[in-house]
């Protein structure tokens, strides 16, 4: 059994403009161990379908549905108490985007490391500590970053201390939104390797979201690309990044600018459609250079290539 | 080629206060030495806190460096005053990293674009119209009579940028400062923005400081590639040798960390060298990068800071591996 099943999973957007599907009918699993990677431009909704899984979420929701499994059990029957108790953060956790200048400016990294443990009935402050310590060395994080303040730290430590802090009641899954975004590349790579280390070690589930496909291959097993609240194509990472199928991977992979290769990096001309008026059919459409006749007129199926491999596209449309 | 831009030995230091009567000294450029040729874009790659944005406002000489000179065209204009600036203000324009919060969010995209050529008194409003359509084909915002009447909040972070470009573009300069251009914009952009430069460097014959973090945009899009550690310049080459054969260990570094798509990957871990670059205000002694440096010769690095050699034909370094 997947540790996580998320099927038609909705989350819309009561806006001013109207009603924005930015999650609209996700499925996908995530096996224990593995690390599935989300990635899509920004705007395309995978930001609000971590939000959706860790339940934080913004007072104007139009729908929020579907089935959220985790560990057999389906979060979205749970009250927003039982929720906070059981799931968020003892079996999901997540470092947030931006999560660098979330830390409070004015409390210990350590204290603040310890924090979801302190609020646990029947803690003892020491041991809180303890694990909080014990954390910060996972994390490759010297022992007396423990006393210090926030400002203290580069922006590569306090990315440590937010994974320590995300690790503290031992999740199952850990959703890390776009976790090396603010970080230059030599400290990316280095958590990079970090968190490759937790996997393997810790066995522990990741979603991992990222603008980056590049960057997502560094952890990955699976690849789940979004486009406009969809899911426009999923499969292995050996499938996604050597025969993707979408038009829309494809570009989004040739505009990764290579450092050996001489081939020039492309772009995806256009901008993602304005999500309150979606184009009637396949939401590419007006940017995809193999558009058909049939894509303007009818929203595509997700096609399956193999088992694991499925794509959105009207070019596989004899393959259904 | 003509040299048209000349920073030699600039200096930038900044006093910061600590408590109430110390106060330390940040070297935030410490001896840097680059000229940008006619029609040449030269790229600063390096890490946050290497000195390349501060690099870049002394170019345009947003601030004025502790030492050192900024030639302009054949003239000092290092301790130039306001009135004789602004003809170089008219010449060197400035693209930066955030077209968010660059730009007036209260102008319509006509305003941002004619406000250059208001400011250096450029043509009657008739003419001035005629220049912000030309831009605004140029910059590929068309039709330019719907774009003119839009508000920033209104484009997508390219397009922003694209204004950026139009409005640094509209007055005709010969150098422009890119500093970070493409690093808050979506990937699958990032490539048409720096084509539009190249495009208009090609047409114009401009020149461009390209400043930024991320060496494998520095590739495709400069014809040199300085890379900064620490306040110094530690190699500078042709693109091309610099990627091929790099020198320092540190560019050897930074090559390494870029991720490539390849499945194969989540499989082995990153080389990466440990650590992270210490503060401006605690230099380390003799070659700067010597604490993290895996090819580290004691006795030698911590010593004596190494000379700027030329390690190959026109390719510079400054690290004793090559002297």
């Amino acid at each position: 059994m997947a540790l996580l099943n998320i099927s038609n999973l909705r989350l819309y957007y009561r806006t001013l403009e109207g009603i924005v599907p930015a999650v609209d009918s996700v499925s996908f699993t995530i096996e224990e161990g593995e690390a599935l990677g989300l990635v899509g431009e920004s705007g395309a909704g995978k930001s609000s379908l971590a939000l959706a899984l860790v339940r934080i979420l913004p007072r104007n929701i139009a729908a929020y549905d579907g089935l959220v499994e985790f560990e057999g059990v389906n979060c979205l029957t749970l009250n927003d108490e039982e929720f906070r108790k059981r799931i968020r953060w003892q079996k999901i956790a997540m470092v947030f985007q931006g999560a660098l200048e979330s830390l409070n400016p004015v409390i210990k990294v350590g204290h603040q490391v310890a924090e979801p443990l302190l609020l646990k009935p029947g803690i003892v402050r020491q041991q809180a500590y303890a694990t909080a310590q014990r954390l910060l060395e996972v994390v490759l994080l010297p022992p007396e970053v423990f006393h210090r303040y926030p400002h203290e730290l580069s922006g590569g430590m306090k990315q440590r201390a937010m994974i320590a802090m995300s690790l503290i009641l031992s999740p199952k899954l850990l959703i890390l939104d776009e976790p090396t975004s603010a970080l230059d590349v030599m400290i990316q790579a280095q958590i990079m390797n970090l968190l490759k280390r937790l996997k393997r070690e810790l066995g522990l589930s990741i979603l991992f979201i990222s603008h980056d496909l590049a960057l997502a291959s560094d952890i990955c097993d699976t690849i789940v690309v979004m486009y406009a609240g969809e899911i426009i194509e999923k499969g292995t990472a050996e499938e996604v990044l050597t025969e993707p199928g979408h038009p829309y991977t494809q570009k989004l992979l040739a505009s990764i600018p290579k450092l050996r290769a001489e081939a020039i990096p492309e772009f995806i001309p256009g901008a993602p459609p304005d999500m309150t008026h979606l184009p009637q059919g396949c939401r590419f459409y007006p940017r995809c250079p193999q558009a058909l006749e049939q894509c303007r007129r009818e929203h595509p199926f997700p096609f399956s290539l193999n088992l694991r491999h499925e794509v959105r596209c009207w070019l596989f449309g004899d393959q259904k | 080629m003509k040299e048209l831009v000349i920073l030699e030995q600039i200096k930038m230091y900044f006093q910061v206060r600590k408590g109430l009567f110390r106060s330390l000294i940040v070297r935030a450029v410490d001896g840097v030495s680059l000229t940008v040729k006619q029609g040449e874009t030269l790229g600063i790659v390096g890490e946050s806190g290497s000195g390349k944005t501060t690099l870049g406002r002394v170019s345009l000489r947003l601030i004025t460096p502790t030492a050192g000179h900024l030639v302009f065209d054949g003239e000092d204009i290092t301790l130039a005053d306001d009135a004789k600036l602004k003809g170089f203000r008219r010449r060197a324009q400035g693209i930066f990293q955030d077209p968010f919060s660059s730009i007036d969010p209260f102008m319509n995209v006509y305003q941002i674009l004619e406000e250059p050529l208001l400011i250096h008194g450029i043509g009657d409003r008739e003419e001035r119209k005629g220049l912000v359509y030309e831009t605004l084909e140029e910059i590929k915002l068309t039709p330019a009579q719907e774009f003119m009447t839009k508000y920033v909040h209104m484009l997508s972070g390219g397009q922003r940028q694209r204004v950026a470009i139009g409005r640094a573009l509209i007055l005709r300069p010969d150098y422009i400062l890119a500093d970070e251009p493409v690093s808050m914009i979506d990937a699958s952009s990032r490539a048409e923005v720096l084509y539009l430069a190249r495009e208009l460097q090609e047409r114009r014959g401009m020149s461009f400081l390209y400043i930024t973090h991320d060496i494998a945009t520095a590739r495709h899009f400069s014809h040199r590639i300085a890379v900064m550690y620490l306040g110094k310049i530690v190699e500078l080459a042709p693109t091309s040798k610099l990627i091929a054969q790099p020198c320092h260990p540190y560019t050897q570094a930074l090559i390494d960390a870029v991720p490539t798509p390849d499945p194969t990957n989540r499989f082995k871990e990153r080389r990466v060298i440990l650590g992270e670059p210490p503060s401006p205000v605690q230099v380390p002694t003799g070659c700067r990068f010597h604490p993290r440096c895996p090819s580290f010769m004691p006795g030698k690095c911590e010593v004596t800071e190494p000379p700027m050699i030329e390690a190959r034909e026109s390719h510079y370094t400054a690290c004793y591996l090559y002297s």
